[in-house]
């Protein structure tokens, strides 16, 4: 059975992006547009894997997701996709339970490989 | 061109000048993570962004995102024809029919981004807003009243106007050098 992952980020073209890179190595994608509706999406699909997140969204950003779900010991790991870089922010997301960060525009493969890895023991 | 730059003192017109010089460079660098080769192609003497865009549609999109940092606030303005964001489409490869508001908005969050790892290692550090959008039949953008700098790159077939404006208050520094640091850089991927 396909794995999960959902794909929150408020960019159309990113979860295209995403979706595409992550769909051709045979997962399937579930989107949200922000952290809010990642939670909601999360609630619809607790089967999910993995959650590739942005950080500066609308609504609810994706340190402040993160938060929500740091009290969640099932929750799926999280990796970061964000064009943000700085280590402070980096720092805090990883306190709150992030499994990785990666740095826009992202490689393809890259973004594979790490959800191949988060997911391996799901797959 | 860049306004009014002589009314700054020494340390917020240094700190423009960095702004300036790293934005065009991550605008190249920006770009060519996508396979396009841009190339500045100078100021605009008017300080106007749009006018005259390559493209053939006369539909404008509009991208603006703003910033903030210890004493000093602005926002990018990004300014292309829909031909020229369906062109980067094409470039990226699986994007036919993607929103192209939705894409420029992108690729102004990410320039910001760029810059504003460029800017960490200078002492500089800001905070990013999520970016706003809009088309329209030839939009013209006036310009600010702030310091700015409108500058100008073509690609293949298209250009694309960008203009930076910053308002310093007094007491502007760039931090100590013991505060700087180093930003993960585009690209990067890194497991915890």
């Amino acid at each position: 059975m396909s794995v999960k992952v959902l794909v929150v980020d408020d960019s159309s073209m990113v979860r295209l992006q995403v979706g595409r890179a992550l769909g051709g190595a045979g997962f399937t994608i579930i989107e949200a547009t922000d952290g809010a509706d990642a939670l909601e999406k999360l609630g619809a699909h607790p089967d999910t894997k993995l959650i590739v997140c942005d950080v500066n969204m609308p609504r609810m950003s994706g340190l402040e997701f993160l938060e929500s779900l740091s009290a969640n010991p099932s929750a799926p790991p999280v990796v970061m996709l964000t064009t943000e870089g700085q280590p402070d922010l980096i720092h805090r997301a990883k306190t709150l339970g992030a499994k990785g960060w990666i740095v826009k525009p992202f490689k393809p493969d890259l973004l594979v490989a790490a959800a191949q890895r988060l997911t391996a023991s799901a797959a | 061109m860049t306004a009014a730059p002589e009314e700054l003192s020494a340390v917020p017109a240094e700190a423009f000048a960095t702004m300036i010089s790293q934005l065009s460079e991550a605008a190249v660098e920006l770009f060519g993570s996508y396979g396009m080769r841009i190339v500045p192609i100078g100021t605009r003497s008017d300080g106007l962004l749009g006018v005259d865009l390559p493209g053939g549609d006369q539909t404008s999109i509009l991208g603006v995102i703003g910033y903030a940092g210890d004493k000093v606030r602005g926002a990018l303005v990004l300014l292309t024809s829909s031909t020229a964001v369906q062109a980067w489409h094409a470039a990226i490869g699986g994007l036919q029919g993607a929103d192209v508001c939705d894409t420029l908005g992108e690729f102004s969050n990410m320039l910001l981004g760029h810059l504003k790892g460029r800017l960490l290692p200078a002492g500089f550090p800001i905070l990013l807003s999520t970016p706003t959008t809009a088309s329209a039949g030839e939009l013209r953008i006036p310009r600010a009243v702030r310091p700015e700098s409108v500058m100008s790159f073509t690609g293949d077939g298209w250009r694309l106007d960008v203009r930076l404006d910053a308002t310093f208050e007094d007491g502007f520094a760039l931090q100590d050098a013991s505060q700087r640091t180093v930003a993960a850089r585009a690209g990067d991927a890194l497991l915890f």
